[in-house]
């Protein structure tokens, strides 16, 4: 099968610390995988990686077989960890400019979504809140029709009502042609949405498997296994 | 993409000039009118001379306030949109990186000419009868008829350097931007030391150049007309303007594709 | 009836096991059609992958079953289902009573305890009906 993600040995240092220390990955098209690991593990600078927000020291990324650019940027939808919104659109607006530059882009989900969300399209996006800001850039991301979703902490701000909200899209939005990849450090409210788990440690990967193996071979939830990994 | 990027950069910032290049006429015409009553029918009001007072300082604060505006667009565009925060949705976008900073340029261009000419017709608008504009020819004959020169192909030449040298000390404004971004700490500060690194490279460069060039008029015939000399001059400027362009451009592009690192 | 998952087994034998209860206990009637995949997986807020596989295992086992146009139907062999109810009842009784076994009841005191919540259950029933 064609990898839709693959990492070859993939290095990014800054200066003499290393982000991300020879990781190598495949992901397979289908999947909803979760990308673990502490703060300063390694996630987000992997996803930025995919995003060409970030140029490798060493090695390769592969998205659908191309090194990040043009043609990729076509074909995944990242949400950052953080809120990207300009202070002088409206969320119609923003929108539209989603519509404007991604082929992709379902604009009738968009408004059905905003509707679902009690998120006014005219109101302009400085006035809103940092949550709703979180949700309408959820939203942009989750409205296109992409082969690759990189979600970097999609729950992490949002209460737990919104948090079920976005967990069900994911779910709802799945498709065998596309992968989605959350990274997070809050387990136990996604592990029985993921297919597979990557766990970050230091920069490496330390466990890559599916959620049932990690169940049925330790007698463990995945929050707990993080947790025995992970002890400070 | 290009023309898409350009829909949204106008509609980023038109919001901001637009209002003040209003605001800025109107006071023009206001004080034009004030200018136009005859003084010695009014000399003596105090009303007239509070009036025009005012409304001449608001003026000129409009005008101080587009000239800053307008500066303020040109560095906040790339800064806050490309490095900042926002950079998160542009370098995702599927659009190639010398798309974003000529987007940035061709609009940053177009506002600092856009604010030159208003200010200009609102000068004009307050004095158009003290301007000498009569005497433009004149001058143009005279030159035609001292030097050999074409006036028209002379002021014409000179607007075509003058937008050029615009575009590259905007992008080398940029690439200093670009450049002070590398740095983990105090990058607006870095980026103004950069700013001023680069422009005396490019001082010393030139520099170099000039004194080659004046060997070069020196050593060749000297019964050159003058005219031929500024046209020398001219193509000098011309390569010094493009040389500074480009690499500025080639410098922030290459920046931003393979050292780009947004907080 | 809810989606009641527990976090240390594997998700796919959960949801096998409360697929098996919902047709057993009629949440699902016999012949009638399954949700799709997604609305299942969402209703259960688990992986589409992982519901899919515990469908399939269900089909193999025969308590499913797949019409190529129309989508998957619960069977209508109501044998099947008394079976699949008398091996659920035989695994919670088991658990049951090796947790007893455990607390150190001998057999005679484990089904003389029986009997008498069974008594008690019935009187409880009984008072709420007058």
């Amino acid at each position: 099968m064609n990898m839709i993600l693959e990492c070859k040995n993939l290095t990014k240092s800054y200066g003499k610390k290393k982000a991300l220390d020879n990781v190598s990955l495949n992901i397979a098209p289908g999947k909803i995988v979760g990308l673990l690991g502490p703060n300063g593990s390694g996630k987000s600078t992997l996803i930025k990686l995919c995003n060409e927000l970030l140029t490798p020291t060493s090695g390769e990324i592969l998205i659908g077989g191309k090194n990040p650019g043009i043609e990729t940027k076509k074909i995944v939808s990242y949400l950052p960890e953080r809120t990207y919104l300009n202070d002088w659109m409206k969320v119609s607006e923003i929108i539209y400019l989603f519509k404007d530059f991604y082929a992709d882009f379902d604009l009738e989900k968009a408004y059905d979504m905003l509707k679902r969300l009690n998120i006014n399209p005219t109101d302009k996006l400085k006035t809103l809140s940092k949550g709703t800001k979180e949700k309408v850039q959820l939203i942009l991301v989750m409205s296109r029709k992409a082969q690759l979703y990189l979600l970097d902490e999609p729950i992490g701000g949002v209460d737990p009502a919104a948090r079920d909200y976005i967990l069900n899209t994911i779910i709802g939005n799945y498709s065998e042609n596309s992968t989605v990849i959350i990274s997070t450090h809050l387990i136990s409210d996604i592990e029985k949405v993921l297919d597979d788990i990557i766990f970050l440690k230091e920069g490496q990967v330390v466990y890559t498997k599916t959620v049932d193996e990690i169940r049925d071979e330790t007698g463990k939830s995945v929050d707990a296994l993080f947790r025995e990994v992970f002890k400070c | 993409m290009l023309i898409k990027l350009l829909k949204y950069e106008i509609r980023a910032t038109s919001r901001l000039l637009l209002p003040l290049y209003v605001a800025l006429l109107i006071f023009a015409g206001i004080n034009s009118l004030l200018f136009s009553i005859p003084s010695e029918a009014l000399n003596t009001s105090f009303l007239y001379s509070v009036t025009s007072i005012i409304s001449m300082v608001i003026y000129i604060t409009i005008m101080v306030g587009i000239l800053v505006m307008t500066l303020v667009v040109m560095i906040q565009r790339f800064y806050k949109n490309l490095l900042g925060d926002e950079g998160y949705l542009m370098f995702t976008l599927p659009v190639q990186t010398w798309k974003h900073i000529l987007s940035k340029l061709l609009i940053a261009m177009l506002w600092i000419i856009s604010s030159g000419i208003i200010a200009a017709t609102s000068i004009f608008i307050i004095a158009h009868k003290s301007l000498p504009l009569g005497e433009i020819p004149i001058i143009f004959e005279t030159l035609e008829r001292e030097f050999g020169m074409n006036g028209y192909l002379f002021s014409f030449e000179l607007t075509i350097l003058a937008v050029l040298g615009l575009a590259a000390n905007i992008v080398l404004i940029y690439s200093a931007i670009a450049l002070g971004h590398l740095f983990n700490k105090h990058q607006l500060l870095a980026s103004f030391g950069m700013y001023v690194a680069l422009t005396i490279v490019c001082q010393i460069v030139i520099a170099l150049l000039g004194y080659g060039l004046g060997n070069f008029i020196e050593f060749s015939d000297s019964s050159m007309t003058i005219n031929y000399q500024i046209q020398v001059l001219f193509l000098f400027s011309f390569i010094n303007v493009a040389i500074l362009g480009i690499g500025s451009f080639i410098l922030t592009q290459l920046l931003l594709k393979k050292k780009l690192n947004l907080e | 009836m809810s989606w009641d998952l527990k976090s240390d087994r594997p998700i796919y034998a959960q949801l096998i096991e409360q697929l098996e209860l919902k047709i057993c206990s009629g949440v699902y009637a016999l012949g009638s059609k399954l949700p799709s995949v997604r609305d299942l997986a969402e209703e259960a807020a688990v992986n589409p992958n992982t519901m899919q596989r515990a469908l399939v295992r269900l089909e193999e086992d025969g308590l499913l079953y797949t019409q190529r146009t129309s989508g998957r139907f619960i069977t209508e062999d109501a044998n099947m289902v008394i079976q699949i109810k008398d091996k659920i009842a035989r695994e919670q009784i088991r658990e049951f009573l090796e947790k007893m076994i455990n607390l150190g009841f001998s057999r005679k005191d484990i089904l003389s305890n029986i009997t008498k919540i069974l008594e008690e259950m019935r009187e409880n029933e009984y008072d709420s009906r007058v």
